[in-house]
């Protein structure tokens, strides 16, 4: 085999190293953002407290760590396929991938943004603050989603701990480095499309069967001494719209 | 309202599986605002059909009907990450992976509407439907790791939250005023905040002006008889006063309907623009210039003012809208003003070639009239001193041409 031969092959191989690290990380991203999510989801609440600030502190760092490593990988890997001779399939698994990770980025912006204004809105520096968070229901149970967002990994060595951005600063520089990479990588957005086809996800298998949210809803009720169990959407006499839920 | 003791009376909801604290009942929450804000149980009950309307509080029974019910139905209080604010664009990414996340929980058994949109959403936003899906699954297990109760009511949170700003669109009748009650309460508590910001800003900024609100110097003629103010802000008077000037800073509409602001302004344009300046403007507002005695002019509405024809500019004028190039520009900029007034008026297109001004460009460029005012004679130095208005003439921001100086 000749050595251009073999080199072309290293650098696909590399390539698809690459490729399975960041798309790795992409997973672990949206791991740590959906976490995210169900923790800023508490402030607020009932639910918030100290623990949960910090939390929501903790799993924002990491999520930044992980953007900042996946943003330079993606730019290399995108930019690797422009300079070397890349399979159209190879291109355009980058190019989801991407897709994929400004994607992410936005989404985890919009949390961002709800976070600062919620801490701003809510602060809990005094005792006495607690009296303005709402009653919403929930109590705890945060310690279930921090061990999540603990177990995740990122597939990359980070070499030097740097120090993660307080929140008004985590905001500015993930819309400067939005900014900076649309305007850098010219993929076209909308020539990427989904690998799966719509109601795909319904058959993912449930890791356990649960129950729906609606068994889960019905309410007790007792009437003339016997009590029967009538679904909490509908008191008793159908309402009419086809109550799936 | 959550006081424990002058709120609203919270107690737990019983579910089979578990009970969840801080369930109030519609009847008493009726109760509480009659209470608090002193009006009758039927004012109580249509704010209480707000604040459901609007998302703040959501009931746990017959969750698709948005009111507040006088029993003993049960609601809660929404949590604030769910609130509606208008800082926050529901985004249709989040619906859609909120769609997506249902149709895990619930193995595609979706509403009409849901699969609608899910349909719809999934053709538009086909581009980043595998991070939709992805973080749908995300969320799903994430949501797992909480305890059942908080779980419940999470997901009770959530749903409420869409169908508030993703209400199936019904062609029953009977959806149709909530929807209208829903989306004219939001625009109700949207648009005074929108309009009166306007019109506050327009009394700001004319309040001193005016004669009835403050005081009209030296004195107001049809109180004390004496007619010096008028006087003084006659038309062509030589020297404006202070307050007549500062009212040409409010925007051109108020520069060039007053013939004395028009006639600095055309003395400025000569100076700086030392040409000919051709003028006439399709904006209607804008007084029209014509070399014309008589106002003939189709295109101008017959309420425009019409300059009078002056020695100083005596040719006709008419602004060319395309704008000169740059070299066409710094030529007519160097040529001495005489040169200018030789040419012949109606020069075809040599004058064409040299049109010095386009309206249009200038207002593009953010010059304010105080901005042209800056560089004026001593007469109007007052405007000067409203510094907070005066630009620079450079322009800010050319979206293709490169900045050019005006040449002086």
């Amino acid at each position: 085999m000749s050595r251009w031969r073999r080199s072309v092959d290293e650098l696909t191989a590399r390539r698809r190293r690459q490729h399975t690290e960041c798309a790795r990380a992409q997973n672990a991203l949206s791991r740590v953002t959906s976490c995210f999510q169900q923790l800023v989801a508490s402030l607020g609440s009932s639910a918030d407290s100290s623990f949960l600030r910090e939390e929501i502190d903790e799993t924002r760092a990491l999520a930044h760590r992980i953007c900042s490593g996946l943003s330079d990988r993606l730019l290399r890997l995108l930019s690797a396929c422009d300079s070397a001779p890349t399979a159209v399939e190879d291109r355009q698994a980058s190019e989801r991938l991407w897709v994929l990770f400004l994607s992410a980025v936005e989404n985890f912006l919009s949390d961002l943004r709800k976070a600062k204004d919620l801490i701003g809105q809510f602060p809990l520096t005094q005792r006495s603050n607690r009296r303005s968070l709402v009653n919403t229901g929930c109590t705890d149970g945060l310690v279930g989603l921090a061990a999540r967002v603990a177990l995740v990994q990122i597939p990359w060595l980070v070499l030097e701990e740097e120090p993660s951005p307080d929140l008004t600063n985590h905001i500015a520089g993930l819309e400067s480095l939005l900014s900076e990479l649309q305007q850098r990588v010219p993929v076209a957005f909308w020539s990427v499309e989904a690998t799966q086809p719509a109601w795909a996800e319904v058959l993912s298998d449930p890791e356990d069967p649960e129950d729906s949210l609606e068994d889960m809803m019905e309410v007790e009720m007792v009437s003339n001494g016997s009590s029967r169990k009538v679904s909490a959407c509908c008191q008793g006499t159908c309402c009419g719209f086809s109550c799936v839920g | 309202m959550q006081d424990p003791c002058a709120g609203v009376k919270s107690q737990p909801q019983r579910l089979v599986i578990t009970i969840i604290p801080h369930a109030i009942t519609g009847e008493d929450i009726i109760a509480w605002l009659a209470d608090r804000f002193q009006i009758d149980p039927q004012e109580a009950s249509s704010f209480g059909s707000m604040l459901v309307a609007l998302g703040y509080i959501y009931p746990l029974q017959d969750h698709k009907r948005l009111v507040i019910k006088p029993d003993t139905s049960l609601y809660r209080f929404q949590t604030p990450y769910f609130w509606p604010t208008q800082q926050w664009p529901v985004e249709d990414t989040d619906y859609a992976i909120y769609l997506a996340k249902r149709n895990i929980r619930k193995k595609g058994i979706l509403e009409l509407h849901e699969q609608e949109q899910y349909n719809h959403l999934h053709k538009w936003m086909n581009h980043k439907w595998d991070f939709i899906v992805m973080q749908a699954k995300e969320q799903y297990r994430a949501a797992k790791e909480r305890k059942k109760p908080d779980r419940v009511v999470f997901d009770c949170q959530e749903r409420a939250y869409w169908v508030v700003h993703r209400p199936p669109v019904r062609k029953h009748s009977q959806k149709l005023p909530l929807n209208n009650f829903m989306i004219f309460t939001q625009q109700s508590i949207m648009r005074p905040r929108v309009k009166s910001s306007v019109l506050v800003k327009y009394c700001a900024t004319y309040s001193g002006h005016d004669p009835f609100l403050s005081k009209c110097l030296p004195s107001n003629p049809w109180l004390t008889d004496d007619t010096t103010f008028w006087t003084l802000n006659m038309p062509n008077v030589e020297v404006p006063t202070k307050m007549r000037v500062e009212r040409w800073t409010f925007s051109f509409k108020e520069l060039l309907s007053d013939p004395r602001g028009r006639d600095d302004f055309r003395l400025f344009l000569k100076k700086e623009f030392s040409g000919l300046c051709r003028f006439t403007t399709p904006v209607p507002h804008l007084a029209v210039y014509s070399g014309i005695p008589d106002p003939p002019s189709v295109t101008a509405s017959p309420s425009l003012p019409f300059l009078a024809h002056t020695p100083a500019c005596p040719s006709p004028i008419s602004v060319a809208l395309d704008s000169t190039s740059a070299s066409e520009r710094r030529l007519e900029a160097s040529e001495g003003e005489s040169n200018a007034e030789s040419r012949p008026p109606d020069g075809g297109n040599l004058s064409r070639s040299r049109m010095a001004l386009s309206l249009r460009r200038l207002l593009k460029r953010g010059c304010s009239p105080s901005a042209m005012f800056a560089s004026l004679s001593p007469k109007c130095h007052t405007a000067a001193t409203t510094s907070s208005r005066i630009q620079p003439i450079t322009p800010e921001e050319p979206s293709h041409a490169p900045p050019r100086r005006i040449g002086k």
